[in-house]
Parts: structure tokens; C-alpha cells; sequence
């Protein structure tokens, strides 16, 4: 069963991994989110693009509620984020709980965020250990094994500081991965790395989309786009404008304002990548 | 005139020196308690909610408004007038300590301002509660800021716990004052004093110099770290990484 | 990093109490003639001396409280059956700290005036003067401080010498003189120390103290006049029960010639008896002060 079948069945069940019901978001006098809904099968791999200001990063933090929604709720594999059900009425979980509701989801900044003062190792075994407590030498076991997977096991001693972006990048995804989420979510992870850093970041988003992760991608690299995605969208002025699938999406899209960013997109990629 | 005979004498005399060590332990004491109540005062000062920070802001705005020597004597002398009496040791670590928790609460405050916002979500997301980010993500890079000026006021304190003498704690000031009645050896026992003072500090710059290694350890000095302009050939590279993965 | 804080600050306290405070016991082997209440301590007489005016109270290099006053704490403690303890504290806080109940009493040659009197209770029992002193170069004839009109004097903060001192520069500006320009400072030695360094022209210290330098050695000041404002040096309490215990034993001191001995051997003026607690003015005693 190809990959996308098995999303096509996932979906066909009503079983979603995750479901976004209509996200409505404020700053202050600011409707950043309108009303945002989106439902993603287990192992698909949604690409999110938009002009800046337009709300993706806002949707993505909502998800695992490093902002609280103020309309709408998320649930991941069914469980819901930041509330439950007790007695008929909806309470709102404590900052404890919700901490340890956030490990369902992995997230990758796009300024790395590495913990300055611990080491590649320590980075990503510090969670598992404080916050999920685990053994320290099953964490330390599993944090080996993931930096092999992206490719940095001679950097395990290292601190950030001594990596390059490219590096710091890779470990905050093995980070990430320590928590054994079920949702991979990034938030624009290669647009402050140095061009030729780019491509060894996006392989092992490459890797991780036909392991089987489900992600959630905020990216301006069409490319990545148009060889992982199972799904694009398009996200701007706090709504979804259009969705669908990679093929027709970047070379037919439907609605005006995808065909007017795409252009814009384009102009600056160069039209040697499609 | 001089007496390097007596300026040596005085330069081993144990009396003083045990006031030296009062000095010592007295400031050292002084800054934990000022480190307690300075990091108290920094986390609540910096949350939003106004039954946390006002207070906090109050305490803070007090008693970096007020000389310490008032406060010192207000402790040991005034609050007996309303029935709450303090011996000479408890005034002076209540009054110097919650001094130096005052100005510990803004240094600390702003190391904790220094940490990037993104430590803070990187932590969160990998579901660190806000307690355990602060104890293990953001106080600790918080350190390397708030060393230097710790340093500094630690440096001050030191010196401070001799208006102490006022309300007659047994320092290092108070007994070279009682010290130079028996001979007359004013300048000669104030020099030693002063010595004293000096190798107390002294010994302190090299503590903070280590401090400040150990809390810098996990940052490289600018040029071990590589990274070069793209070149022109990028992408081209990018493309070919893609396509070889098109395995659809 | 709490629990670390807390064993740190205690283990620091208390190598604080253990070095902090000076004292001098002496043992008691009777029965305590006073209780507690009103003492402070069972067993025990706390008194507040400041051990900066030699040689009526002064350390020694080991930084033990000796002198007149210490020995004659020691003899009314021993009297009494109580454990002589003496804290070392400031002069300008041992009466609010009497009040306060910091200790049971103040034997610090603390002299008589009514103003005091009027707030704690105060048992006068001998008496001293003050001498001014000049730099053994000032070779002037000096007969009183009226000399020092226009120029600079140094006395001891909050004494009844300071007091004199801007006294007579009051008393000079209104005959039309100049005044003194009167500077004080925190202990004697620091007054003498302003004169040796030329900062001021003249001071005030107590005669004994002044004659104890010049037998120490001391060369670069000589006595101007002595015997100056004898004045009553009192006892101070705020329990009316222990002045009173404290009176009957300086009664029965000065009855069987131990009190005078005493202050015989450091060359100090006594008050005649019999001993009280007084209130009031009190007419100048008779002190002449002379080595």
C-alpha cells in the first residue's frame, strides 16, 4: 500500500490525527485567525505557505497551544488540547497538564532555538528526562540514536554555538523527535539557514515524510513542496484561501490571490525549480 | 609618624581578623538571602499578574530608595517602638540582605530579559512546564549576564557590612575603631584594616572570573564558528539532492 | 539550590554569633540576688558598654573589655551572685536600646544630665573631667576655650563635650567673636587623630585618657588645661528593681572601702555616698583629676 493510500483510508475512516475546528485568534485589537479549520489523516504531510503577517506561524503555535485558541479547539489522535470534559462542562487543564500534552507534537523553529547552554546531547535529552521522566540512560540511548538518524553522531558533545546552522537545525529536529510525537510540526525551518545548508535540513524532513510522520509544514521551498506534500494550502489574512493537492495547486491554482502569491513566489525562487 | 613596627604587629592581630572573618561571613550570608529575595522579587516583578508584581516593585522601589543605613538603624532601633526587636546579628541580615535582594532582583531581571523569547518556546514545546523553563532553561543562560554586575554588587557588599559598625555589629570596622584606643596606632590599624578589605575583594575578582568561565563554557568564541557565503552553484546542488529523492 | 542557601546562611550565622559579639564572664557561685524578670538573662547581668576610652574601658590586644568600668561591673555582678556578661555596642544607641530591653544596664561612663535621667534611671557614682589638648608645637599660654575663638576644636559626637564646646562658641558670637568651628568625631582616638594631623587646632578629651597616652608615650599633644566641667558619670537601668539591687551594692562597696580602692587605683574622682537613683540637675561635683 503506497503512502498515500493509506492516508486515502486513514481519511475515509474519520479517523484524523489532527483536527484544527475552527481557530479564531486575536492580538489585542488584531484578528489574526478568522476562523481556521483543517483536519490531517495520520501520516500526510500538509504544506503551508502564505505571505508573511497572514497568520501561518499563529495557526501552527495554536496547535499545540503555545497560543491558546479563543475560538475553536485542536484535537490530536482525539485527544483535546488545553480543555476537558468534566461533569458536562468544558475546564481548562492546568499548565502542568498542558505541558505534558505539547509532547504529542514536535515542533522546529525557524531561529533553531537550541538550548545554548547544553550540548547536542543534552538538547535532546533534557525533556525526555525532566519533563517526561525517563530514565537517563534510555534517554541518552534514544538521543544517539537520533543524531545518527541526522547524521551528527561525532557532534553529540558540541554546543550550539560550535554548529552551524545547518547542524543546529538537524539537532533541533532530533529534539523534536525525542518526545516520539505524533505530529512533526515546522515553522519555516530553512529560511534562516545559509543556502547551502538548506538541502541537508530538507532531506531529513524528506526522510521523516516516508517514515510515515505526519507534518505540518510552514515553508516558502516550493521544491520540498511539490516532492513531499500531500497537501498544500494557503493561508493568508488569518483564513484559508485554497487547498489541494501539490500537482495542481502550484501549477493551476484556483484562486485569484494563490495565482498573485505563487507569481510573487516564483519571481524570487527563479522558474528553474518547477 | 609612622610605625611599621606596629603596622606589622597589627597586621596578624587576631582580634582584628576575626572581624575580617565576621565581614566575610556576613556578606556572604547576605548574599544568599539577597539571592533568594532577588530572584523572588525578579519573577514576580516580570509576571503579569498585579497581585505579584506590584508588591514586588514596591519592595524593589524601597529599599533601593532608601540609604542602607537608615534602613539598618530603622531595623535595629525603630521597629522595638512597635514591639518587634531584632538583635544586632538578625538587623543586620535582615537589613542588608533584603537591601542586596533589591538591587539582586533587577540584575536578575534583566539577565532573564537577556534570554532569547525562542528559548522559552523551544522549551514549552517540548513540554517543559513555566517552572521547570525557568529552573532549567532560562535561569541557567540567565547566569552568564547576571554574573558580571552580581560581581559587582557582591564587590559593594563586602564593603557595605562596615555601616554595620553603627548599630555595633563586631566587623572588621567596628573593632579596628575599638582597636585604636589602646595604643593610639590609628593610621597604621586603619591601613591594615584596609588591607584586609582589599584581599577580601581581591580574592572575590578571582571567583567571578572563574564564575564567569564556567556559565561561558558553552560559548565559542566567534571564529570557531564556520559559515561561508552560498555559492553560486546552490542551487543547482539543491535541485539535484531533490530529484535524486523523487522516488515517486 | 534552597536547601544548599539554608545550610550555608546557618552554618554562617552561627560562626557569626561565635566570633560576633565580645564578651568578659566572670562566674557567679551563689544564689542571684536578682531574678528574671527583671533581669534579661536568669542568672545574668547584660550590660552595654562602649570600649573606646582609655583607660576607663578599652581592649586589650586580644580584644578582652578591660579598664575602671569593666572591673567595676565585674564587682557588682560577683555582689549580686550574676554572670557579669558586657556587650560592646555604639554609644549613641545604648539608651534607646536600654529601653528597648537589649540589656539590664549601661556602665560606660555615661555621664550625668538630666535630660537622660529623665528617660532611664541613672545612679551617679564618680566623677571626671575633661582636658583640652593642644600640639606639643602650639607653645601658647591657653587658660580656656575662649583661645579657640576663630579657629578649629575637636570633640567626641554626642558628649557632654560637645555640648560645652558649642557652648562657649555660642556665648563667644554673642560677645561678638568669632565662634569655634567645633568638629565632632565618632571616638577619642579619632579626635586625637585630627589634632595629630593638623586638622583642628585644639580638642577635648577626658582627662584620664589624656594622661594615659602621655604615660603610653605619646608625644605630639600636650594637656592645654584639665579638670574642665567636672561632670557625675552614671549608672543606667530601666528596671527600677535592679537599680536598686545595684545601689544597695555600691552602698555596701563604698561602706567596707572597696569602691574607693577601686577608683583610687585608676586615679578617678568618686562621688560621695550614699548611692541612688537621682533625677534633676545635680550641683558639679568636686574632681580634680590630677594623675
Amino acid at each position: 500500500m503506497t503512502r498515500s493510500d493509506s492516508i486515502k483510508a486513514g481519511m475515509g475512516n474519520g479517523g484524523w490525527m489532527l483536527e484544527a475546528e475552527n481557530i479564531h485568534k486575536h492580538f489585542g485589537p488584531l484578528h489574526v485567525l478568522k476562523g481556521i479549520t483543517m483536519r490531517i489523516a495520520k501520516g500526510e504531510v500538509v504544506v503551508v505557505v502564505g505571505p508573511s503577517g497572514g497568520g501561518k506561524s499563529t495557526f501552527l503555535r495554536t496547535l499545540n497551544m503555545l497560543e491558546k485558541p479563543d475560538r475553536g479547539f485542536v484535537k490530536i489522535d482525539g485527544v483535546l488540547m488545553g480543555y476537558e470534559h468534566v461533569n458536562g462542562r468544558t475546564v481548562e487543564l492546568s499548565d502542568a497538564r498542558v505541558s505534558l500534552q505539547r509532547r504529542f507534537f514536535g515542533m522546529v523553529f525557524q531561529q533553531f532555538n537550541l538550548f545554548s547552554h547544553l550540548t547536542a546531547l543534552e538538547n535532546i535529552t533534557v525533556a525526555p528526562i525532566k519533563a517526561l521522566k525517563i530514565g537517563r540512560t534510555d534517554a541518552i540511548a534514544e538521543a544517539r540514536r537520533l543524531l545518527s538518524l541526522v547524521g551528527l553522531s561525532e557532534k553529540e558533545n558540541a554546543y550550539p554555538d560550535q554548529l552551524s546552522g545547518g547542524q543546529q537545525q538537524r539537532i533541533a529536529i532530533a529534539r523534536a523527535l525525542a518526545l516520539k510525537p505524533k505530529v512533526m510540526l515546522f515553522d519555516e525551518p530553512t529560511s534562516a539557514l545559509d543556502p547551502e545548508m538548506v538541502s541537508e535540513v530538507l532531506k531529513v524532513m524528506l526522510d521523516l515524510s516516508k517514515a510515515g510522520m505526519t507534518m505540518v509544514v510552514v515553508t516558502h521551498e516550493i521544491g520540498f513542496a511539490r516532492l513531499a506534500a500531500d497537501r498544500a494550502v494557503l493561508i493568508d489574512a488569518g483564513v484559508i484561501v485554497e487547498e489541494g493537492l501539490p500537482e495542481t495547486f502550484f501549477s493551476a491554482p484556483k484562486q485569484e490571490r494563490t495565482r498573485q502569491f505563487l507569481n510573487k513566489v516564483l519571481d524570487f525562487h527563479g522558474s528553474s525549480l518547477l | 609618624m609612622w610605625d611599621w613596627g606596629a603596622f606589622l604587629h597589627y597586621l596578624h592581630n587576631g582580634y582584628l581578623l576575626k572581624g575580617a572573618g565576621v565581614t566575610l561571613a556576613l556578606s556572604l550570608a547576605c548574599l544568599a538571602i539577597g539571592l533568594v529575595c532577588g530572584t523572588i522579587a525578579a519573577l514576580m516583578r516580570m509576571s503579569a499578574k498585579p497581585y505579584l508584581n506590584k508588591p514586588a516593585a514596591f519592595y524593589i522601589w524601597l529599599m533601593r530608595g532608601t540609604p542602607v543605613l537608615v534602613q539598618l538603624i530603622i531595623i535595629y532601633t525603630g521597629l522595638p517602638q512597635l514591639g518587634i526587636r531584632f538583635n544586632v546579628i538578625e538587623s543586620c541580615l535582615l537589613g542588608l540582605g533584603l537591601n542586596e535582594g533589591a538591587y539582586l532582583a533587577e540584575i536578575i531581571r534583566a539577565g532573564i530579559l537577556s534570554v532569547a523569547k525562542g528559548q522559552f518556546d523551544a522549551a514549552r514545546s517540548v513540554g517543559m512546564t513555566h517552572a521547570m523553563t525557568m529552573r532549567i532553561i532560562v535561569l541557567p543562560q540567565a547566569m552568564r549576564v547576571i554574573i558580571p554586575p552580581l560581581g559587582n554588587t557582591f564587590n559593594s557588599l563586602l564593603k557595605t557590612t562596615s555601616l554595620a559598625s553603627v548599630i555595633s555589629m563586631e566587623e572588621l570596622l567596628r573593632r579596628t575603631e575599638v582597636l585604636i584606643q589602646v595604643q593610639f596606632k590609628v593610621l597604621e590599624i586603619f591601613i591594615v584594616a584596609a588591607l584586609y578589605y582589599l584581599v577580601m575583594t581581591t580574592i572575590w575578582g578571582f571567583i567571578q572570573k572563574r564564575l564567569e568561565a564556567h556559565f561561558s563554557r558553552s560559548h565559542a568564541p566567534a571564529a570557531a564558528r564556520g559559515a561561508s557565503p552560498a555559492p553560486n552553484g546552490a542551487r543547482a546542488e539543491i535541485e539535484q539532492v531533490l530529484l535524486s529523492h523523487d522516488a515517486q | 539550590m534552597s536547601r544548599t542557601a539554608i545550610s550555608i546562611v546557618a552554618s554562617v550565622a552561627s560562626a557569626i554569633v561565635a566570633l560576633g559579639l565580645s564578651v568578659r564572664i566572670a562566674q557567679a557561685a551563689c544564689e542571684p540576688k536578682i531574678g528574671h524578670p527583671p533581669l534579661m538573662r536568669k542568672g545574668t547581668l547584660v550590660a552595654a558598654i562602649n570600649p573606646t576610652v582609655a583607660p576607663i574601658q578599652y581592649v586589650n590586644e586580644d580584644g578582652e573589655i578591660i579598664g575602671l568600668d569593666p572591673e567595676l561591673g565585674n564587682a557588682i555582678a560577683e555582689r549580686l551572685c550574676l554572670k557579669m556578661v558586657f556587650e560592646s555596642v555604639q554609644f549613641a544607641t545604648m539608651i534607646p536600646g536600654l529601653q528597648d530591653g537589649r540589656f539590664d544596664m549601661i556602665d560606660s561612663f555615661m555621664f550625668y544630665t538630666p535630660e537622660r535621667a529623665a528617660q532611664v534611671l541613672m545612679i551617679p557614682y564618680g566623677a571626671s573631667t575633661l582636658a583640652a589638648v593642644v600640639r606639643t608645637d602650639n607653645k601658647d599660654e591657653i587658660k580656656d576655650l575662649s583661645y579657640f575663638s576663630g579657629k578649629k576644636f575637636a570633640v567626641e559626637l554626642g558628649t557632654v563635650d560637645a555640648n560645652d564646646a558649642k557652648a562657649v562658641s555660642e556665648a563667644l558670637i554673642a560677645a561678638g567673636k568669632p565662634g569655634i568651628d567645633v568638629q565632632a568625631f565618632k571616638t577619642y582616638a579619632e579626635v586625637l587623630q585630627t589634632l595629630s594631623a593638623g586638622q583642628v587646632d585644639g580638642a577635648f578629651i577626658g582627662t584620664e585618657q589624656a594622661y594615659y597616652y602621655l604615660k603610653q608615650g605619646q608625644s605630639f599633644f600636650r594637656i592645654a588645661f584639665s579638670g574642665f566641667d567636672p561632670h557625675a558619670e552614671a549608672l543606667a537601668f530601666k528596671e527600677s528593681a535592679i537599680a536598686e539591687a545595684v545601689a544597695r551594692v555600691l552602698n555596701d562597696m563604698k561602706q567596707d572601702g572597696s569602691f574607693d580602692k577601686l577608683f583610687a587605683s585608676y586615679h578617678h574622682c568618686t562621688l560621695p555616698g550614699p548611692y541612688k537613683v537621682v533625677t534633676g540637675p545635680l550641683p558639679a561635683p568636686k574632681c580634680e583629676n590630677k594623675p
